[in-house]
């Protein structure tokens, strides 16, 4: 009797698991509420994190989980062979609308569901987004401690995901440190 | 058995992902005896971990070597260290010599002026090459300044004419 009872208990949770499968389609997409693409690039966010996180030897290599494009590092098109490395002002070519959304894209899609709780927050607790315990040094990171959370660089970020990127933050980021 | 445990344990430390990129560099030069002429543009710091940095600097054809060149650093915090690059354009700074706080590079000081971070100049220092983006962690020069310009790297370390 007792057997009997655990074969329907395994039988029905066979039976729930393939039930559930069916609803888990191999093309399912989730969506992220992720800050806004034009600030990113306009406030500077970008070409801050270009110049501090993409340098080829960190984020700048394509194997990485965050990867950055832009004229301090990995260029997207893997054709511009023979490019003056550099952005403009040393005669290369600065960082394309492409590499933009390149850049935005793997940021934003690096863990789709807590940026979109920090969005959702009006960016509250950034610090729940790996990218930026990271930077904090909070969570082991091979750069180290990049920012101090309230200097320019950690407002640049953080304003951003709040909703109204600080392009003069941004733009100390990028000439305050070395 | 003792033996057993080490070569296990010497097993179990190896980091995966270094042994490949050793994998990659391929076998040496037999014309070249191992030591600091070998192996010449490939990534120091892959096998020289007790490097601080290294690499290889060429004449502007991007092939003869460089010799005699000086390659100065400047770290995040204004310590300073030099090379001579050898007869294969190879130059290293051990660890026990520089400890660098990163990020290295070009960077704007308090006053506004360009510091350059990375600096390679010749037998003419009119002839300065400077590296206009940073390094944030890997010295091994080579490790980005491969062969050939692609989007992922800027080609080999070079100074124009003037080089000795």
């Amino acid at each position: 009797m007792r057997s009997y009872a655990y074969a329907i208990v395994v039988a029905s949770i066979a039976a729930l698991a393939c039930f559930a499968c069916q609803f888990a389609s191999s093309d399912l997409r989730t969506g992220v509420d992720a800050p806004d693409l034009g600030q990113f690039e306009t406030a500077g966010v970008a070409d801050y994190m270009d110049h501090r996180c993409g340098s080829l030897d960190c984020h700048g290599q394509a194997t990485r989980n965050l990867v950055m494009w832009g004229c301090n590092g990995l260029r997207l098109d893997p054709n511009e062979t023979g490019l003056i490395p550099g952005c403009r002002a040393s005669g290369g070519k600065n960082t394309t609308p492409e590499e933009y959304e390149a850049s935005y894209r793997s940021l934003v899609g690096l863990e789709p569901a807590v940026m979109t709780a920090v969005v959702q927050n009006g960016g509250q607790h950034p610090e729940l987004l790996t990218f930026i315990r990271k930077a904090r040094g909070w969570d082991a990171h091979k750069g180290g401690a990049l920012v101090t959370p309230g200097d320019d660089q950690d407002v640049c970020l953080t304003s951003w995901l709040a909703g109204s990127a600080d392009q003069t933050a941004c733009a100390n980021a990028i000439t305050e440190t070395p | 058995m003792k033996r057993g445990l080490l070569v296990f344990a010497a097993m179990a430390c190896a980091d995966p992902v270094n042994s490949a990129e050793r994998s990659a560099l391929g076998p040496e030069d037999p014309s070249v005896p191992k030591g600091e002429l070998h192996r010449p543009g490939q990534p120091c710091l892959v096998c020289h971990d007790d490097f601080a940095a290294a690499g290889t600097v060429y004449q502007d054809d991007l092939v003869t070597p460089s010799e005699g060149a000086t390659v100065t650093l400047i770290d995040a915090v204004g310590s300073q260290s030099s090379a001579t690059t050898n007869s294969a354009g190879n130059f290293f700074i051990r660890k026990s010599d520089w400890k660098p706080t990163f990020p290295v590079g070009t960077y704007t000081d308090g006053n506004g002026n360009t510091v350059f971070g990375i600096s390679v100049v010749g037998s003419d220092p009119n002839n300065a090459a400077q590296m206009i983006t940073q390094v944030g962690r890997d010295l091994g020069c080579n490790a980005c300044h491969q062969p050939e310009r692609t989007a992922e790297s800027p080609g080999p370390i070079y100074i124009t004419t003037g080089a000795p």
